[in-house]
């Protein structure tokens, strides 16, 4: 008895010195833009993209001005660099004639140019996210934009110009908010079919009264507003779509407050499924049962709720694989006084939540995320999450609501098995609190580094420059699959890169962070050659690169370090 | 009949969830939060008794309706007992204990952001007060939930060095090992809250709680049969612990017992129900 409490003592005092010890541990401070050092600039100012977006008007008072407005990143010209859109918002009284969306042509070496005027482009609707896909095959990207109200499809008629096609290509929306969209090819005919979230029923024009929060009269909603359905579109393969939401099987759970969307193969059967976040209530993963017929099945794979059985905002969605298995997991963003959550996929075909062990959760608790993505931004073979942040209401401080409203990102550099908050007075950008929501993650100067782009709320968009230097310690894939015009980037591929012995795992996915798409073309940090001991990875041995194409077929290819790489698709 | 001069808060935190006021061991009483809270959030049971002996105070920082607001606070009106502390504040600044009970009864409607520095100047005032050993229990939960982890361990260490019975500061360094992925950690100070709480049989909801948290610890070290056993174990004690329903629902879920998983939501859903956390319903069609 006596020993066994003496030894019980001991091992508490361990304890609580190791607490303390760990406790003495801080965060990684950037030393230089190298390998394994997180080191970004703002660059707004000299990069010629120079508006400040609409959504609403400040303060806030209705929940349509909280969400603010996403990013395509679009190389119209296909000259082999990322142009970038902005759909932009509008205010309460004039919902239909805000300033309009704004199309950024990439000059190079960080510099863009309004090109809005000569686009064709005459957008003014209150508008939310967009997607990004060549759904006529022509060979030139298209937009489509989530409107409150009938949402857009643009067409990209080629030398910068585009023009308004919904109607002719039968997007036959009706009126609602829609906040995220996502191309890709859901039936595997080759051609690029559509997913748009909506969220609840809102006039801009009537005001829906208030809710009580803390105390405090805020913003109402979403929970006791009227949520709206998401629509499914098939590609007819003749430029046209046809509503198929109610055949298909999407609308047999009950409408949701559809936020964000990201559409691979979720189950490990080769068929793309549909994973939609949902504000306030369950997500919804959309099994793809072929045929374009779809059961939802989160619940029954852990991806509804965090493992309290929360049903969480679900404001951001990221897709990696963070433990190395070769499967994606996913990463969504939620409200403050809650956390992040990280689902890790099993072989098993379930999600575990392994948010504590990751290190993902505390660190989000004071904030109110939003556009979130896994990018590895110092090249040391792991991806990092960059998270955007900001609170809805107005009145949020510290003291309020344990949460302030405006918030700086939150960018969590992956050390080990955990991602650790960076933490550093010297970059301004990584200090600055807004009230941002959208953000796309691109090389947008192709020095093989990733930059970010962020839109706020009433915010002057952000260009983020990544300053990391190194020449050799990164490879970008593309993919091109010239047989198939209409999926000809590939959407739905998987990409694992192999060196000294690693793989890591990419995927061509529909869809991005939130309200935004990815660039059509994955990014590895390998680290330096000269870094490295020979033999480990980053030590100068070849690089294959697996791809598994849309339709199942698989092909390898040897890549350059420090080049961005096309990867054409094989014969048939 | 409660004299201000003879209450002595201290804590006793863990319930998550209570159904109403109880007997505390003493003969005073015990009060669980407002609102029963989300998941790790245990938010404290506040034990208000008799002072076995009378305890010095300087009397300049006493105030006569001390004893109301500790009143209304131990029968859970903690807006109410928020509006007397203030206004005792007011009039007395420099009173720590009021301070302390103000803190209190802010964490109670989870405004940690306004509670922390309420409870550190009642720390910092350096006045000797009834509950001023407990302070740090709370400044441990309010920094945990916002973020702080590193503060919330030093109170919680603070704390558990100044009271060896300190079972729910136990609980709450063993949250924050698992949330750092210290297992091993966490398991040494779950058993310690366990062995602690098991001194008073009555606590079945604490003892439940510390059960789950263990049934958590074995699902990280992927032994998901061992973690089931616990979260069976913890819901006997205490069937309206919905979120543990909730897991135990996955661990179903994902040992392909479909039938046992929907059982467990619905049940999750019964207990939501009951201690009144149901979701805002949605609109009639």
């Amino acid at each position: 008895m006596i020993w066994s409490a003496w030894s019980a003592w001991i091992a508490w005092s361990a304890f609580i010195a190791i607490a303390s010890i760990e406790s003495t541990q801080s965060p990684v401070i950037s030393q230089g833009p190298s390998s394994g050092t997180i080191q970004m600039d703002d660059v707004t100012v000299s990069s010629g993209i120079d508006f400040v977006t609409t959504s609403g008007t400040a303060p806030s008072v209705q929940i349509i001005e909280v969400k603010g407005g996403g990013i395509a990143v679009i190389d119209i010209d296909n000259d082999g660099d990322f142009d970038l859109f902005f759909p932009n918002g509008a205010t309460l009284d004039k919902p239909t004639q805000g300033p309009g969306a704004r199309l950024y042509e990439n000059l190079g070496a960080m510099n863009f140019r309004d090109i809005t005027a000569t686009s064709g482009i005459n957008h003014h609707a209150w508008s939310f996210g967009c997607a990004v896909g060549d759904y006529d095959a022509d060979g030139l990207d298209d937009l489509y934009i989530t409107c409150a109200g009938p949402d857009r499809l643009i067409r990209n008629l080629g030398g910068g110009r585009f023009a308004d096609a919904t109607a002719t290509a039968g997007i036959l929306s009706e009126s609602m908010w829609g906040t995220s969209a996502a191309f890709a090819d859901l039936d595997g005919d080759h051609d690029l079919d559509l997913y748009v979230t909506n969220y609840l029923e809102c006039d801009p024009r009537v005001p829906i009264p208030p809710a009580h929060f803390r105390g405090l009269e805020v913003i109402n909603g979403p929970r006791g507003l009227r949520a709206q359905p998401d629509v499914i579109y098939e590609n007819l393969g003749n430029g046209t779509f046809a509503d198929r939401s109610v055949e298909s099987g999407i609308r047999a759970p009950a409408p949701s407050y559809g936020l964000n969307v990201a559409i691979l193969d979720l189950t490990q059967d080769g068929l793309p499924d549909i994973y939609v976040g949902n504000d306030s209530k369950s997500n919804f993963l959309f099994k793809n049962l072929g045929g374009f017929r779809f059961q939802e099945i989160a619940t029954r794979t852990g991806t509804a709720t965090n493992i309290e059985g929360a049903e969480q905002a679900t404001m951001g969605l990221a897709i990696a694989d963070v433990n190395g298995d070769g499967l994606p997991d996913i990463l969504s963003t939620n409200f403050s006084d809650d956390t992040n959550t990280l689902f890790v996929s099993r072989k098993d075909g379930f999600f575990d939540d392994r948010t504590s062990q990751y290190g993902i959760g505390i660190p989000s608790r004071t904030l109110c995320g939003w556009a979130a993505e896994f990018v590895d931004l110092d090249h040391d073979c792991d991806e990092d999450i960059f998270i955007v942040n900001g609170h809805v209401y107005p009145q949020a401080t510290m003291k309020t609501m344990n949460s302030e409203y405006r918030q700086p990102p939150l960018v969590m550099s992956r050390e080990g098995e955990r991602f650790v908050p960076l933490k550093d007075a010297s970059q301004p950008w990584l200090n600055n609190a807004r009230r941002d929501r959208s953000a796309v993650f691109v090389d947008l100067d192709r020095d093989g580094d990733q930059d970010a782009v962020i839109t706020g709320l009433n915010e002057p968009v952000k260009v983020i420059k990544n300053l990391h230097n190194s020449i050799d310690d990164w490879v970008v894939i593309a993919l091109d699959d010239p047989a198939h015009p209409g999926n000809r980037r590939c959407v739905g591929a998987r990409i694992e890169l192999t060196l000294g012995g690693r793989t890591q795992t990419r995927w061509i996915i529909g869809g991005g962070p939130f309200q935004s798409n990815k660039p059509s073309e994955v990014h590895f940090g390998i680290g330096s050659p000269s870094a490295q001991p020979t033999g480990t990875v980053g030590s100068n041995e070849s690089i294959s690169a697996r791809v598994t194409w849309p339709d199942g077929r698989h092909s390898t290819t040897i890549v350059e370090r420090g080049k961005r790489t096309i990867v054409r698709a094989p014969a048939k | 009949m409660l004299s201000s001069a003879l209450l002595l808060c201290c804590f006793v935190e863990f319930a998550c969830d209570e159904s109403s006021l109880r007997a505390a061991p003493h003969g005073g009483f015990a009060i669980a939060p407002q609102n029963p809270i989300e998941s790790q959030q245990s938010a404290a049971v506040i034990v208000i008794e008799q002072a076995p002996t009378p305890i010095t105070l300087d009397p300049a920082v006493l105030h006569p309706n001390l004893g109301v607001a500790a009143q209304l606070l131990a029968s859970r009106q903690f807006a109410d007992s928020e509006i007397v502390l203030r206004a005792i504040l007011k009039e007395e600044p420099r009173c720590a204990r009021a301070e302390f009970l103000l803190g209190v009864a802010l964490m109670k409607q989870k405004q940690y952001g306004q509670a922390r520095p309420l409870l550190e100047a009642s720390l910092a005032s350096g006045q000797d007060f009834a509950g001023r050993k407990q302070v740090d229990h709370f400044i441990g939960w309010a920094c945990y939930y916002l973020g702080d982890l590193e503060s919330s361990k030093r109170a919680f260490q603070s704390h558990v060095g100044s009271v060896a019975t300190a079972d729910d500061s136990y609980y709450g360094l063993a949250v924050i090992a698992i949330d750092e992925d210290r297992i091993a950690d966490a398991q040494l100070a779950l058993e310690r809250a366990v062995e602690l709480i098991g001194q008073n049989p009555a606590r079945k909801q604490d003892r439940s709680k510390a059960l789950a948290r263990l049934g958590d610890l074995e699902l990280r070290r992927e032994k998901p049969t061992e973690a089931m056993a616990l979260y069976e174990e913890s819901l006997e004690l205490w069937p309206d612990h919905y979120e543990v329903w909730a897991k135990i629902a996955r661990l179903y879920e994902s040992a392909n017992r479909t039938a046992d998983a929907e059982r467990a939501r619905a049940n999750q859903q019964a207990a939501m129900q009951r201690v009144g956390r149901a979701p805002i319903a949605d609109p009639a069609p």
